[in-house]
């Protein structure tokens, strides 16, 4: 098998003397997008200092050693990838091994403990909504986020409370990582009058102003839109506050999702723009209607940092959004970041799932699954106990069971409450008069 | 002494006292700092006020109006300029699924103020859309059209200080009409309707270019001896049809002039709301005067007769008048 054609950079024999080389530098981060011939990493021997290419166009995986290691000859050190690789791929690394490492250098382990009981909070909540909705006590049904708790909880960890978010027609994660209550979001699912609209929303139309969580949207790509109003704002105010705009890979095929990405790198607004690439818009295969390399390279046309990252490594995206955040805290405009994630679930409840197999679902859940992936590294720190998992999710699941309690016994609305509010008084006694003249 | 304002110095005139009032309000537009926008409105606003408060954007509707619609969630008081009332309808979805709904969803506040030059003028199809009717049909949002100097300012405060959307229509044929303006703090209220002329004879219910194509039939009617009394809506929705109804009651004979293509208009709205309102003091039907259902062509010679004129509309009155009395 050539290592040339999967994408492996191996260290070369560059004399006959060579045995080894000594890593350098690395020249590109793991979900870099790099095109073949970019230098990615040096080398030094006895003889000469050099650099490595990548030997295709494709966004580079893990880094398989540190600086200063020293590397036998014809060792991959890393490789590139293409889309349906995971960062953490290497060629070596075999699909049957359990969940895929991810480094979590650098982080404090009691926060990487919070972020996991987070992400199990999340997991629990929306795996609930498939059962809930089937049994009609979620009227409608839902979107739940089942797979994607890492990229919520990666991005707004990285923010300050006043900082703004804001969200698209899969919302949940965001609204519970901003530290939406979960009974008022249940409540909400189940329209009443406790929920966080009253019930007027739904799965879609959750918000909580008062933690700077703008909302979830129905139209997709009009949440990183507004989340660049607020960012307008705050920069008008000079108020220091940044915003957070979360769209989907169908998002980033919307005209407005560009106009508004143009419009905040020619504004230099502090935004960040992250786009959850979970692969399907509805049922649609992202690369079946994609043209270009991907969506960061898309995003880099408009003249900001544009990165893409496994959406699927809480310490991954944490990286990247905290220096997006900090750029944009900065006053040196806009990032954005293209995570690489996946739902198990349908597009939305009770969905009949025809368009990608159960063993892709399988393998995603298998290898990347974000949390199994938190909870074995922090069990390897030697943070997390045994057992210690299973009581996250018992208490999890506790939580969630009583918002479910919470919203089973909140009233309904009145019926009349439908017509109030839609404009501020005395307009909307007005408006409301012109329903019915008799 | 009030000032005497065209309605193009009136609309200036009014954002720079509100902007000096208040630091939240802002407008972002397409050739705004150095120009003061497609027809001038905001002349001089970019000098006093500096460009990140007259903020020059690309033309990019629909990221305007998300602008605007994220900064008055936090708490801005934004103002959208849109140029011709047509190019909202690249910004369709975040002015009616966005702007309308949040207040509703979210009790949350959305001043936001989005002003187009509206009315039928050169230019064709494109530039020439009657789009009251559309924006009026979703709940959520304020639609006004005033039709004097005094209004345009008074209605533009009231806007900027409400805390709704508010569609704000400026005919292109308006914008040179002079007329006494209301000073710093003189608001005109949204949402009410304003009598412009008395009469016992006919009422003639319009808003826009029309009310003063009506008051000048009303002119001509006059001659003959037919007092018509004209209403002038100002804001389209929500409707403020009290004066119509009670003029109505008096007279017996409603005409609604409005310039737009007719199917499902705000002349059928009101039509239909006062033959509701006034059935048993009807001496005839409520006859509606609009364009045709056709675009707005290019040629002068094409475009002569879509409009109804000061004569089609006394026409229509005399030909109601005389029917009821030969019948």
């Amino acid at each position: 098998m050539s290592r040339e054609s999967d994408g492996t950079v191996i260290v070369p024999a560059v004399g006959v003397a060579m045995t080894e080389a000594r890593l350098t530098a690395w020249l590109r981060q793991p979900g870099d997008v790099v095109r073949a011939g970019d230098p990615v990493a040096e080398i030094e021997t006895d003889k000469a200092t050099m650099e490595l290419e990548a030997p295709r166009d494709g966004r580079l995986g893990r880094h398989r050693f540190a600086v200063d290691d020293i590397i036998p000859i014809g060792e991959p050190i890393v490789r590139v990838l293409v889309d349906g690789d995971a960062i953490g791929d290497t060629a070596d690394d075999g699909a049957d091994s359990a969940a895929e490492a991810i480094d979590i250098a650098g982080f404090d382990l009691a926060e990487l403990l919070e972020w996991l009981e987070q992400m199990v909070l999340i997991r629990e909540f929306e795996d609930v909504l498939e059962p809930l909705a089937r049994e009609g006590r979620i009227p409608w049904g839902a979107h739940s986020a089942v797979g994607q708790e890492a990229v919520a909880v990666g991005v707004t960890l990285a923010l300050a409370g006043d900082d703004v978010v804001a969200s698209g027609h899969r919302p949940h994660h965001h609204a519970l990582a901003k530290g939406m209550d979960p009974d008022v979001l249940m409540a909400e699912l189940f329209g009443r009058t406790t929920g966080v609209a009253a019930g007027r929303g739904g799965t879609m139309h959750a918000a909580d102003f008062e933690r700077g969580y703008f909302g979830g949207n129905g139209i997709v790509g009009s949440g990183l839109g507004i989340a660049m109003g607020a960012a307008l704002a705050a920069h008008l105010r000079g108020s220091g506050e940044i915003a957070v705009g979360f769209v989907g890979d169908g998002g980033a095929n919307t005209g407005r999702v560009w106009e508004c990405l143009n419009l905040a790198a020619a504004w230099r607004l502090p935004l960040v723009a992250v786009c959850e690439n979970n692969l399907y818009a509805v049922g649609t295969h992202f690369r079946s209607v994609f043209a270009g390399e991907s969506i960061a390279v898309r995003a880099e046309g408009f003249g900001l940092p544009a990165v893409q990252v496994d959406g699927q490594d809480v310490c991954a995206v944490h990286r990247v959004a905290r220096e997006a955040v900090e750029r944009a805290r900065c006053g040196e405009g806009p990032s954005f970041v293209e995570a690489l994630t996946y739902r198990y679930w349908g597009h939305m409840s009770g969905e009949v799932i025809d368009y990608r197999s159960a063993e892709e679902v399988d393998d995603w859940r298998a290898r990347r699954d974000p949390i199994a992936r938190l909870a074995a590294a922090l069990a390897r720190a030697g943070s997390l106990g045994d057992g210690q998992f299973d009581a996250l999710r018992r208490a999890a699941a506790i939580r969630v069971e009583s918002a479910i309690e919470f919203a089973e016994r909140s009233p309904w609305p009145k019926r009349g409450e439908a017509l109030r509010g839609v404009l501020s008084e005395p307009l909307g006694r007005r408006a409301e008069a012109t329903w019915r003249t008799s | 002494m009030a000032d005497i304002l065209t309605v193009g110095r009136a609309f200036q005139q009014g954002m720079a006292e509100e902007m000096a009032r208040d630091e939240r309000i802002f407008v972002v537009g397409t050739d705004l700092f150095r120009r003061g926008g497609h027809f001038g409105e905001m002349r001089g606003l970019g000098e006093a006020y500096g460009p990140d408060r007259v903020r020059d954007a690309p033309i990019s509707e629909a990221a305007m109006c998300l602008a605007g619609i994220g900064a008055a969630l936090a708490g801005m008081r934004p103002v959208v300029d849109m140029n011709f009332i047509d190019f909202t309808l690249s910004a369709m979805d975040e002015i009616v699924n966005q702007a309308a709904k949040i207040r509703y969803l979210w009790g949350r506040p959305v001043p936001l103020l989005i002003r187009g030059t509206a009315g039928t003028a050169g230019y064709a199809c494109q530039h020439n859309n009657s789009l009251e009717a559309t924006f009026a049909h979703h709940p959520g949002l304020v639609v006004v059209e005033p039709a004097t100097p005094a209004d345009t300012k008074g209605m533009l405060k009231s806007a900027l200080r409400g805390d709704d959307p508010v569609v704000f229509f400026m005919h292109k044929k308006l914008g040179g009409l002079r007329g006494p303006v209301g000073g710093a703090d003189d608001l005109v209220p949204l949402g009410r309707a304003v009598r412009r002329r008395r009469g016992r004879s006919v009422t003639i219910v319009t808003f826009g270019l029309m009310v003063h194509t009506s008051l000048e039939a009303a002119d001509d009617l006059a001659a003959d001896g037919v007092e018509a009394e004209v209403i002038d809506l100002r804001t389209v929705f929500p409707l403020d049809l009290e004066l119509a109804v009670a003029s109505l009651r008096k007279t017996g004979r409603a005409f609604v002039v409005a310039e737009e293509t007719p199917f499902a208009g705000i002349a059928a709205e009101v039509a239909a709301t006062l033959q509701e309102a006034a059935f048993d003091y009807l001496d005839a039907p409520v006859h509606r005067l609009t364009l045709p259902n056709a675009p707005v062509p290019h040629s002068p010679v094409l475009v002569e007769g879509m409009v109804p004129s000061a004569a089609d509309i006394a026409n229509l009155v005399r030909r109601s008048i005389t029917t009821a009395r030969s019948g």
